[in-house]
């Protein structure tokens, strides 16, 4: 355990430094070096400093978050197949987003912006516990979840067309499909003390899911107030996911992908398997990162459409796995 | 062959004599479709002629002759409301609304499609294209010579290097009229000289590395916040706007290709240092 983590935290370093190195202009590594501590020309501190490291941090901190999130998730509903982007909580905290910026009150207020969005990822989660509950069948969840990002997804289209804008296309693009391209210091600001509350709620209820694999009348036997686990889980996943969304739209998958590749190597204790998770998710998403501005399109993709690339034919996957097992 | 044409000639005569007691030729009855060629109408016919005008119009953000437009007819575009108007001529582009222009040709309706002109040859190619269909070929030559009266400055070799950005961090290279209307006015273009080819994207590293002279800057309509103009916001955008001058062109001197792109070579020479 403690050896996955301190690899994972290496991992998780040197992913980082790739971030900082690898951009549109190739910079030498003393050029780098000086720019983020302030000695190189003023122009490559802010390449280094303002754009490149706003890019790095936000692709660790949401990574952490989803890969957290997606493992939290896993042990609040018992599903395997729960995941942010999956069921919908992504949409729904996107559509919290655009709502208010084409309303305005992004512009007048900027800590509207996260808050709506995990509001818009909460009542998405409560929706979602009413909907399934506990140990529902695989099918219950992933149906809620289509009717959840559908919902979400159409009402996100409706605001845009009320508030209309020439850019109304790409915009949706990256509340469906998002992006960590041009992000800047202040999104880090505004998301990160969101973040940081919920990854402390989720991380507090590890005792719990592991009594929660008993069922839950064993784990209320040992003496695990439920009530309070479910909603820790399910404010910190409001939290994580919401303020993610409201800085790079939804990236979905890497709540499913990690925790599924990381389960045997923690022996299958959801306790163990959420700040792996995290770590994990957190590397993955700058290495996905990277790999985005890699590939040479102009403009350049979304990262969102690299996840799913990734996460799509893995859920499939997950699915007839589920499925082999049921029988 | 030459029997089939003299009967149509004798058709068209015969119709021409019942039904057009003035000028036969001219279309009198014009539905735009989109903004372009709302300008096209606007400069080009009195507005009698002008049955409906796109919902942009009368927009004064995107619409260059916005004044003209006010009190006109507009649609929303959609092949029913057009037919309704039983127009005799539509213009459109390829675009927007393919199946709508489909359903008017099935229905009879001559319509124009406007291309995206880009070098100042295509545009007067353009220009005298739509002017002919208008019927109006005098009127056409004479908005031509407000655009080559601001185009007559040969490509700059030294001049100020411009950067052109666009909400969502969008710009434009080689091959776009946005290059046209910057080398008319005496600047270079940033994005072409990094080797981008019609409209693409300029990442923000490359801006702030490449240092150019002078931002040009469109569609971050003001008022309207939205996500791909809070670009504008991020701290690297800031501080260079600190540093060089940014020209705002107003949107609607350039909302697309054509006559009136002489009103943003005009804006960008007016605003040269």
């Amino acid at each position: 355990m403690v050896k996955l983590s301190s690899s994972l935290v290496l991992a998780l370093l040197l992913a980082m430094g790739l971030g900082l190195y690898i951009g549109y202009t190739p910079l030498p590594l003393d050029i780098l070096w000086g720019g983020l501590f302030g000695e190189a020309e003023r122009g490559y501190q802010i390449v280094v400093q303002e754009i490149r490291l706003p890019r790095v941090l936000l692709g660790a901190v949401i990574g952490f978050s989803l890969g957290l999130s997606g493992a939290a998730m896993q042990g609040l509903l018992r599903n395997p197949l729960a995941e942010p982007g999956v069921v919908g909580i992504s949409a729904t905290a996107g559509l919290g987003g655009v709502i208010v910026i084409y309303f305005g009150l992004a512009s007048s207020f900027a800590w509207s912006l996260p808050l709506a969005s995990m509001t818009g990822a909460g009542l998405a989660v409560v929706l979602l516990f009413v909907l399934t509950g506990r140990d529902a069948s695989v099918l219950t969840i992933i149906l809620a979840g289509v009717a959840i990002s559908s919902l979400a997804v159409a009402l996100t289209s409706l605001t845009m067309s009320l508030a209309p804008t020439p850019w109304a296309v790409t915009e949706m693009l990256f509340w469906v499909m998002g992006a960590l391209k041009d992000r800047s210091m202040t999104d880090v600001n505004l998301t990160v003390p969101f973040m940081v509350m919920g990854w402390i709620l989720i991380l507090t209820t590890a005792r719990a899911l592991d009594a929660l694999t008993l069922g839950e009348e064993t784990a209320r036997s040992m003496g695990i107030n439920l009530k309070s686990v479910n909603l820790r889980l399910i404010i910190g996943t409001a939290m994580c996911v919401g303020a993610s969304v409201s800085a790079a739209g939804s990236i979905g998958f890497i709540g499913l992908v990690v925790p599924h590749l990381l389960r045997p190597m923690v022996a299958y204790q959801p306790s163990r398997l959420l700040l792996v998770s995290g770590l994990g998710g957190a590397v993955l998403l700058i290495l996905a990162d990277i790999a985005v501005r890699l590939i040479p399109s102009k403009p350049e993709i979304n990262l969102g459409v690299l996840t799913a690339m990734i996460g799509a034919p893995f859920f499939l996957y997950l699915i007839l796995k589920t499925r082999r097992e049921m029988r | 062959m030459v029997l089939r044409t003299l009967c149509g000639g004798l058709v068209f005569a015969t119709v021409s004599l019942f039904h057009m007691p003035v000028q036969a030729d001219k279309p009198q009855r014009i539905v735009s479709l989109n903004v372009c060629a709302d300008q096209y109408l606007l400069g080009l016919v009195e507005p009698n002629r002008i049955v409906a005008l796109s919902g942009d119009a009368a927009n004064p953000q995107i619409s260059l002759q916005y004044e003209k437009a006010q009190g006109i007819h507009t649609t929303r575009g959609t092949a029913e409301e057009i037919l309704l108007l039983k127009p005799d001529l539509v213009i459109a582009n390829k675009w927007r609304g393919a199946k709508t222009t489909e359903i008017l040709r099935q229905s009879g309706i001559p319509v124009l499609m406007l291309a995206l002109p880009v070098t100042y040859e295509q545009i007067e190619a353009e220009t005298r294209k739509v002017a002919d269909a208008l019927g109006e070929g005098e009127k056409g030559e004479a908005l031509l010579t407000d655009l080559k009266n601001t185009m007559s400055v040969a490509p700059p070799e030294d001049g100020p290097l411009a950067a052109y950005f666009m909400p969502g961090g969008y710009s434009a290279g080689q091959n776009t009229f946005v290059e046209t209307v910057l080398h008319a006015a005496g600047y270079r273009n940033l994005a072409s000289e990094l080797g981008l080819t019609g409209w693409s994207s300029l990442s923000l590293e490359e801006l702030v590395l490449k240092k150019p002279d002078v931002l040009v800057m469109s569609f971050f309509s003001k008022g309207k916040y939205s996500l791909s103009t809070r670009l504008r916001q991020h701290s690297a955008m800031q501080e260079l706007m600190k540093k060089i001058p940014v020209i705002d062109v107003p949107d609607k001197y350039w909302a697309c290709g054509g006559w009136f792109l002489f009103e943003a070579i005009h804006y960008l020479k007016g605003k040269k240092v």
